[in-house]
């Protein structure tokens, strides 16, 4: 049934035994259309799916049966033959309609699953910065006013608790931020970003732009995301780029949400960098969770532009924004 | 009189059994072998074509009929399927059940999870027979497990 030379290429380690069982199921279904055959077909493509081929494997097998069985050979014009063989390769395929039905459930929980995790990091990072981080500014409050009358030569040590007290401010300060920015809540995405720019801006004497036409009102996980991917990007830039300037523009049309990042720094060749050391794997991960995707331009002296692009439906939010904005 | 049935090209003579299928009584499959499994897809695809359900329902009904008979001949080794037209005055449906007397499933929740169906990670078995019906029931005891779905046609 099968000449040696006609397996094609990358077939070698799907099972033979397969094909063949496949091609003499479907030949005997064509002399004999019965229930038994149908029966066979739907075993083959269990087999085949636990064998770990796709659809596609699937789609050659029949492919190649429909080359060699003789029944199909010789009836080739003949119209009920092929629409029989087509039946016959649906009942294969239905195994694998069951799997492609359990990868969407599972899809979605994980989806659900990641939204909880971002709640839960929201809820900490609002504990560690409303709770904690207000305790402690008591703490500073308290001590300032009680060296207030203290002796000159009783201060030093004092002063070790204040600076104490400081470096822990910061580092509370830097893991609520890292678990979640609580300006996301508080000033909503457009104000937040234009928040850390600014900072990013004035302690590394750097001129900035930003420029927005999205709404805050993007769903939390989004928002979540393009500010990660700003604040990355802005930290590649500060690390990296040597530049004096840089832009930042949150645009949007009906699907999607795009963040453009250029700077006038030194730039690079992309495709003599790796990526990972300039810290766009972050990015490319982030937006990987998202379903989005990156886009670079570079090159040697003509600085660097990033743009990232989120598929979103915007459309309950953006019509919550026209309606405001009229 | 002599039914046929056209299913995609294939034709199928309307077993005796169809006649009182058709006027809502059950027809039952006894499972105790491979031939069995295909006698009852068989039934099944006969039921669900008469009542004119799409190509592609047919399908998803004998991979359902493959399934739970292939549940009853692994846990239990025999049981039995019965199948049943029903109508709601809007649509019509097709009712298979499944009924064994094997030791039943320790922990049925589980037996609809994904990861613990003894089809591994791929999502076939139970957990996949309730993806491809509009309902689904499962009942499991230490003298038997019963397993009842229904497809509606979708007008």
């Amino acid at each position: 049934m099968n000449s040696p030379n006609s397996q094609p290429p990358g077939a070698a380690n799907r099972p033979q035994g397969l094909k063949h069982a496949y091609a003499l199921a479907m030949h005997d279904y064509l002399a004999c259309s019965d229930e038994e055959a149908l029966s066979r077909a739907y075993e083959l493509g269990r087999q085949a799916l636990t064998h770990g081929m796709g659809p596609l494997d699937l789609l050659a097998l029949h492919q190649s049966a429909l080359e060699h069985v003789p029944t199909l050979r010789r009836t080739a014009t003949e119209r009920p033959a092929a629409i029989r063989a087509t039946a016959f390769l649906m009942e294969a395929l239905s195994p694998f309609e069951m799997t492609y039905r359990s990868f969407l459930d599972r899809n979605t929980a994980l989806s659900d699953l990641n939204e909880a995790l971002e709640n839960e990091s929201r809820r900490t990072a609002r504990r560690v910065h409303d709770g904690a981080g207000q305790m402690l500014f008591s703490v500073q409050l308290a001590l300032s006013e009680a060296m207030i009358d203290l002796p000159q030569e009783l201060k030093p040590p004092f002063e070790h608790v204040v600076d104490l007290a400081n470096q822990l401010d910061q580092q509370l300060r830097s893991l609520s931020h890292d678990l979640y920015p609580v300006s996301l809540d508080d000033l909503g995405l457009n104000r937040a970003i234009q928040h850390l720019l600014e900072g990013v801006s004035s302690s590394h004497d750097l001129k900035s732009s930003f420029h927005s036409s999205l709404p805050d009102e993007v769903p939390p996980g989004v928002a979540f995301c393009l500010y990660q991917c700003v604040q990355e990007a802005v930290t590649n830039i500060v690390r990296h780029a040597h530049a004096t300037s840089f832009d930042v523009v949150l645009e949007h049309d009906d699907e999607h949400v795009m963040v453009t990042v250029s700077d006038d720094g030194i730039g690079f060749d992309p495709a003599r960098e790796s990526t990972g050391g300039l810290g766009l794997v972050g990015i490319r991960d982030r937006l990987k969770g998202m379903h989005g995707g990156l886009d670079l331009k570079s090159a040697p002296g003509r600085g660097t532009q990033l743009r990232m692009t989120l598929p979103v439906t915007l459309g309950n939010a953006l019509q919550k924004h026209q309606r405001s904005a009229r | 009189m002599r039914l046929v049935v056209v299913i995609l090209g294939a034709d199928f003579e309307i077993p005796p059994d169809m006649a009182r299928l058709l006027t809502g009584e059950s027809v039952s499959v006894l499972i105790d072998s491979e031939d069995d499994l295909v006698a009852a897809r068989e039934q099944g695809r006969a039921l669900a074509s008469q009542l004119k359900l799409s190509s592609t329902d047919i399908v998803r009904i004998a991979t359902v009929i493959s399934e739970l008979a292939r549940n009853v001949l692994v846990h239990a080794r025999r049981g039995e399927m019965q199948f049943r037209a029903i109508d709601d005055g809007r649509r019509r449906g097709i009712v298979i059940t499944a009924r064994d007397e094997g030791p039943g499933i320790e922990r049925p929740d589980r037996a609809m999870q994904d990861g613990y169906s003894t089809s591994g990670g791929f999502g076939l078995g139970l957990p996949g027979v309730r993806r491809l019906m509009d309902e689904f029931s499962l009942e499991s005891t230490k003298a038997g497990t019963t397993v009842t779905v229904t497809k509606w046609s979708d007008w």
